[in-house]
């Protein structure tokens, strides 16, 4: 692994270009929320997606951004990473407070991987059906059914 | 209830009296999963008199775990997965996944290889646009245009039947380069469809774009100031209908796009007719793209060395015979060394995000991605709001909303 980095507004990426990863790692919910209020006003306009990774015993939130507006950060996929302990209900802070089009995709996290978002408007469902019953189905704990084959007779 | 009250009585009240009468006018409606328009969604509208108060889109009713279902199966296999989700634009869907995959494994496309990405993904962008504007005209109540555009989706799906062999799953692109190269006399047919396109247009300028009754239903309607379009996060030719001048293809550059000459139009606009002119002109600049194609594409191999020197003789000779790729068997069973890869490419609807984690395993550990369909959801819950019931085909028609690929 390359262990290249870039500075934007004080803040340090561990970048790996060709891969197209620029990661910044938040220590706790307040760090994240201070890092993602600098960004947002370093020109990072839009966040692309929210999702998580299941790391065994932790989970790692991530937030990936981008601009629209300004040329010189529109070329990458920026990255903020939140590792948190895995428990049935993870709380992190939301960052819809910061980035408006992250409402949807938090949502989408949180019926998937178990994390809530603390200070969402709106922490509903939304892809699942109504009467799905299990939990967290992005997990890798999730149990995965293997449906036979039927051969009518 | 009271006895009917004379028409006259409320047409003097100020807006706080009328709201005392509020209880009455109070509506609550429930659009779908099955409506006219297109797809698998519920849209429940709150709505004052006619005027919508709160839109809740209810989504997910065509999820196909595409993510999951790729966390479980070889890189290679989620190929045809990706696809399935967005018909109108599979190549699209198919490129952004092999950007990843290829940043993954470090390996490079060849530049003719480029170039054919380039030409399938504007070709493809051309059907979807076609495909967003047959739907519009569908919403907008015209069976004329759709029936109009889904015909003229035909002779471009010939043409990348030609080179692909399928018309709407192609899996086309596979990491190292792409399947099979362009038949013999191709870029004449493409040529003579192209000016085919060209004459359509125009006759779409004289039924469709410029008729007195679409801009009267379109004109003013759903309008997303650029700072809107900013703060949600609309994406593709939604938002450059918006006046936001930004393009995947120019602020992430990939495939063949850092070689071509292109403008990325733009509308000040943002309502439903700017999105229809958006796609208008985007497909203008895709036939330029493609004529660009044509002209430049370099000589060369289709496949990467890499993967190339992976094949056994018989599928080395098959190539140099036919210039076709069979896959060589480090298809099924390549490990990308671990690490993580995104790649954004930009789509007929927008831009589609990758991220892909490996940890030297033959599936992927973390597969995640997103759609435009999806980031194009606060056409209901943002655009909507304050527009009239009857508005509401216009801009869910305009926003080329696609639930299959929403809901992934």
């Amino acid at each position: 692994m390359t262990a290249a980095s870039r500075v934007i507004t004080g803040i340090t990426f561990t970048t790996d270009e060709a891969k197209g990863i620029f990661e910044v790692e938040a220590s706790d919910g307040a760090h994240l929320l201070d890092l993602a209020t600098r960004l947002k006003a370093a020109g990072f306009d839009h966040c692309l997606s929210v999702t998580a990774e299941d790391l065994g015993d932790r989970l790692a939130v991530l937030w990936h951004i981008s601009s629209y507006t300004n040329r010189e950060l529109s070329g990458m996929n920026a990255q903020i990473r939140l590792v948190v302990s895995k428990s049935d209900n993870v709380e992190v802070p939301t960052l819809t407070g910061i980035w408006e089009s992250a409402n949807f995709l938090e949502r989408e996290t949180y019926e998937m991987f178990g994390v809530v978002f603390k200070g969402h408007p709106d922490m509903r469902r939304l892809l699942l059906p109504d009467d799905f019953t299990g939990k967290w189905p992005m997990r890798k704990d999730f149990p995965l059914k293997k449906t036979p084959w039927r051969v009518q007779k | 209830m009271s006895a009917p009250q004379d028409r006259t009585a409320t047409a003097n009240l100020t807006y706080d009296e009328l709201a005392g009468l509020k209880a009455d006018r109070e509506l609550v409606l429930l659009i779908g999963p099955a409506h006219p328009g297109s797809g698998h969604m519920k849209i429940k509208v709150w709505m004052d008199g006619d005027i919508i108060q709160r839109v809740d889109p209810d989504i997910g009713f065509v999820h196909r775990t595409t993510e999951k279902l790729s966390e479980n199966r070889l890189y290679i296999k989620a190929i045809p997965i990706v696809e399935r989700v967005m018909l109108p634009d599979t190549i699209n869907a198919n490129l952004a996944y092999v950007i990843a995959l290829e940043r993954l494994l470090g390996i490079e496309p060849t530049p003719r290889a480029q170039y054919l990405r380039t030409l399938t993904s504007e070709i493809n962008r051309i059907t979807s646009h076609l495909y967003g504007i047959g739907l519009y005209g569908i919403f907008l109540g015209s069976s004329t245009v759709y029936m109009w555009a889904f015909a003229d989706r035909e002779p471009l799906i010939d043409l990348i039947e030609e080179i692909s062999g399928a018309r709407i799953t192609y899996s086309y692109i596979i990491p190292g380069g792409v399947r099979w190269d362009l038949p013999a006399g191709f870029k004449e047919r493409a040529e003579t469809v192209l000016q085919y396109m060209e004459a359509r247009l125009k006759d779409y300028g004289k039924i469709w774009v410029r008729n007195p009754v679409v801009m009267d239903r379109t004109e003013g309607v759903g309008v997303v100031s650029k700072s809107d379009a900013i703060r949600l996060g609309i994406t593709g030719p939604n938002l450059r209908a918006s006046g936001v001048d930004y393009d995947t293809r120019r602020a992430k550059p990939y495939a063949a796009y850092p070689n071509l000459d292109f403008e990325v139009p733009t509308f000040s606009e943002g309502d439903c007719y700017a999105r229809l002119l958006q796609r208008v002109e985007e497909i203008e600049q895709s036939i330029r793209i493609i004529r660009q194609v044509l002209k430049d594409i370099p000589d060369g191999r289709i496949i990467s060395d890499d993967i190339y020197s992976k094949m056994n003789p018989l599928q080395k000779r098959m190539y140099e015979m036919k210039h076709r790729v069979m896959f060589p068997a480090y298809m099924a069973s390549m490990r990308p060394a671990a690490g993580r890869s995104t790649a954004s490419v930009e789509a007929g609807r927008g831009e589609i995000f990758f991220y892909l984690v490996s940890n030297g395993d033959k599936v992927p550990f973390r597969f995640r991605w997103v759609t435009p369909s999806f980031l194009n959801l606060p056409f209901f819950t943002h655009v909507m709001v304050g527009q009239h019931l009857a508005d509401l085909p216009a801009i869910y028609g305009s926003s080329d909303y696609f639930p299959p690929e929403a809901d992934r």
